[in-house]
């Protein structure tokens, strides 16, 4: 079986929408308590996208201006990453996920 | 001045919060309220607003002949300023170098996460923050730039990669 390999911000970003909750990029950077930058959060986010790991879908709000956002939410194949994240690090001494 | 030029409606165009505005103006001039007085005040109301209108244009026409440097300054003080968005020159630059899909994923998202911080900053009267907001914000999007376009080099290559004997 081929086990995904996450880095530590996909870790990191999928720990946080774990349980299907659905967040924007900046409360994922400020959640993160620095380990996510502003300039590359949403570089890393399109690239899970792309992968599988996560879905988005841009927020339909006629009462709110300016520019659209968008809402990211983990997806079957990102929970499976991350359970097979969380198997490897308890499986390691001290179960810490670098 | 004809009674259809003093109607309610007339005079919510000039004034959407009419009905406060006469009541106000009943009260100010000690008269009951009354139908009658609610007319009349109306109408002094139009007819001081409408006043006001030409009065306004007038003075507009007649600055707009002069050149700037001749208005009053009271005149240029009142001038309104307008501002664009923080990022909008780089919302213009952004979309055109990158395909669409790639500029709403990546930088129309940083672009708006900029404005709502930036204006939640003017909101709370910290223009230092929102200024501060605006120049890392745009060195955050340089970053995402360049690591863009590094994760793009770095896919090609690794495609090459493969496809070495």
């Amino acid at each position: 079986m081929n086990f995904p390999r996450l880095s530590g911000k996909e870790f990191c970003i999928l720990d946080q929408l774990r349980g299907g909750r659905e967040f924007y990029g900046l409360e994922l950077v400020k959640e993160s308590n620095g380990t996510l930058k502003r300039g590359t959060v949403y570089v890393t986010l399109a690239r899970m996208v792309e992968k599988g790991y996560l879905e988005s879908r841009q927020e339909i709000d006629p009462a709110e201006a300016g520019m659209p956002r968008r809402l990211y939410k983990i997806t079957g194949e990102g929970s499976r990453a991350l359970s097979a994240a969380d198997a490897a690090a308890a499986a390691l001494e001290g179960g810490s996920h670098v | 001045m004809s009674s259809e030029n003093n109607s309610p409606e007339q005079l919510f165009r000039l004034r959407p919060d009419y009905e406060q505005v006469c009541f106000a103006e009943m009260e100010r001039q000690g008269l009951e309220k009354t139908r009658d007085n609610l007319t009349l005040v109306m109408r002094q109301i139009i007819i001081r607003e409408k006043r006001g209108q030409r009065l306004f244009a007038h003075k507009s026409n007649a600055y707009l002949e002069l050149p700037a440097e001749a208005w009053p300054p009271d005149v240029i003080k009142q001038s309104p300023t307008l501002y664009m968005p923080p990022g909008a020159r780089a919302n213009g630059i952004l979309s055109f170098l990158f395909p669409r899909r790639v500029f709403d994923a990546v930088f129309a998202q940083a672009i708006a996460d900029m404005r709502s911080e930036h204006a939640e900053a003017l909101a709370a009267g910290d223009t230092k923050k929102a200024a501060w907001i605006v120049a890392r914000d745009h060195t955050m999007l340089c970053l995402a730039v360049v690591s863009l376009v590094l994760t793009g080099i770095g896919k090609k290559l690794a495609t090459v990669w493969k496809l070495l004997p």
